[in-house]
């Protein structure tokens, strides 16, 4: 080797050792980090609330009045018994009588009214398990809940469903009835220990109805 | 060929050899830095104990909550997927982040209840 390559050699060497270890500090510096992932597939519950629709029988739409419905449809076939104790699934209807709803004023989240089953015939001994009807607008009453005697609850069952309607009786109670204002979508939330004939409870299930003036 | 031609020849090669000398020197290579490294993806949790909820409207599904989450999860964000037994998606919606164990969605779409076989939910994070 030459005397003049010796230099360029020594250069190329020097070069090459910086280019390295500028590699080896940039790779040093690198911690990659990920966000947490995980997936997973989770069956549909198989007895839950289908719908919830209010019907207007009393006249005046918005105002919640005698003969005024709620039709609830539960996916499943329920078990009777866990809605009126002497309720059996030997029998695919049922019909009684003798109730009282009440409209409770502004009792619901965000002050709104809502509809419970307050008294039961003593056919269901140990009450009737309905839950709470939120109508999602509290100037259906004002002043005190109002209460509906002699409503009556009739059932109808298919071997994939169950359907209760509910027919307010006469108005009463110290609350004084409106017609609301304005629309909403109201919330059915039925008793969670309600079960299916496969002793399923609804559980947290719930339906909403579609936007409108409710009754 | 005259000596003069052999002259001016050489004068020319010289003078180009210049300008490709003139043309090399200001170019200056640059390069992307490059650099790699490996990370494990791990997950906030197990799924296996997640219940859903369905929100039901007219027969169809509104929306769901997806319950019992592990905590460690809470602060993720959570996607849900209504499919069919085909594996279609029927609707879908998030990202929602997971609070208390537990997040409500509101689907794209609006399929009958009847239809819908299978949630699928996906978690990221936190």
């Amino acid at each position: 080797m030459s005397r003049r390559r010796v230099p360029v050699l020594v250069a190329s060497i020097a070069a090459t050792v910086l280019v390295a270890t500028a590699g080896v500090a940039l790779g040093a510096g690198l911690t990659p980090t990920s966000k947490k992932i995980v997936t997973g597939a989770i069956t549909p519950p198989t007895f839950f609330v289908n719908s919830a629709l209010t019907g207007n029988g009393g006249g005046t739409a918005g105002r919640v009045q005698a003969n005024d419905t709620l039709v609830i449809v539960f996916a499943g076939q329920a078990l009777q018994s866990t809605l009126c104790s002497s309720w059996s699934n030997a029998s695919s209807s049922q019909s009684l009588a003798g109730f009282t709803f009440t409209l409770n004023d502004n009792t619901g989240t965000g002050s709104t009214d809502t509809l419970t089953v307050t008294a039961a015939p003593v056919a269901c001994a140990s009450g009737f398990r309905f839950g709470t009807f939120d109508l999602k607008l509290g100037t259906y009453v004002s002043g005190g809940a109002a209460t509906f005697t002699n409503s009556s609850i009739a059932l109808a069952q298919t071997a994939s469903s169950t359907t209760l309607t509910l027919t307010l009786g006469t108005a009463g109670g110290t609350g004084t009835l409106a017609t609301a204002a304005s629309t909403s979508a109201a919330v059915y939330t039925p008793d969670a220990t309600v079960t299916d004939t496969a002793s399923t409870t609804v559980g947290l299930n719930f339906a909403t109805t579609t936007t409108t003036k409710q009754f | 060929m005259p000596q003069v031609v052999r002259g001016l020849v050489a004068v020319i090669v010289l003078v180009l050899m210049g300008t490709v000398a003139a043309w090399a020197a200001p170019i200056t290579g640059t390069s992307k830095k490059l650099a790699s490294g490996t990370a494990v993806v791990g997950t906030c949790g197990v799924l296996s104990g997640a219940t859903v909820t369905l929100n039901g409207r007219s027969s169809t599904l509104l929306g769901l909550t997806v319950r019992n989450l592990p905590s460690t999860c809470n602060a993720a964000r959570l996607w849900a997927t209504a499919s069919n037994a085909a594996g279609a998606d029927l609707a879908h919606g998030g990202p929602i982040t997971v609070a208390s164990g537990a997040a409500t969605v509101t689907m794209s779409a609006n399929p009958t209840t009847a239809s819908v076989t299978t949630i699928t939910v996906a978690l990221v994070g936190p």
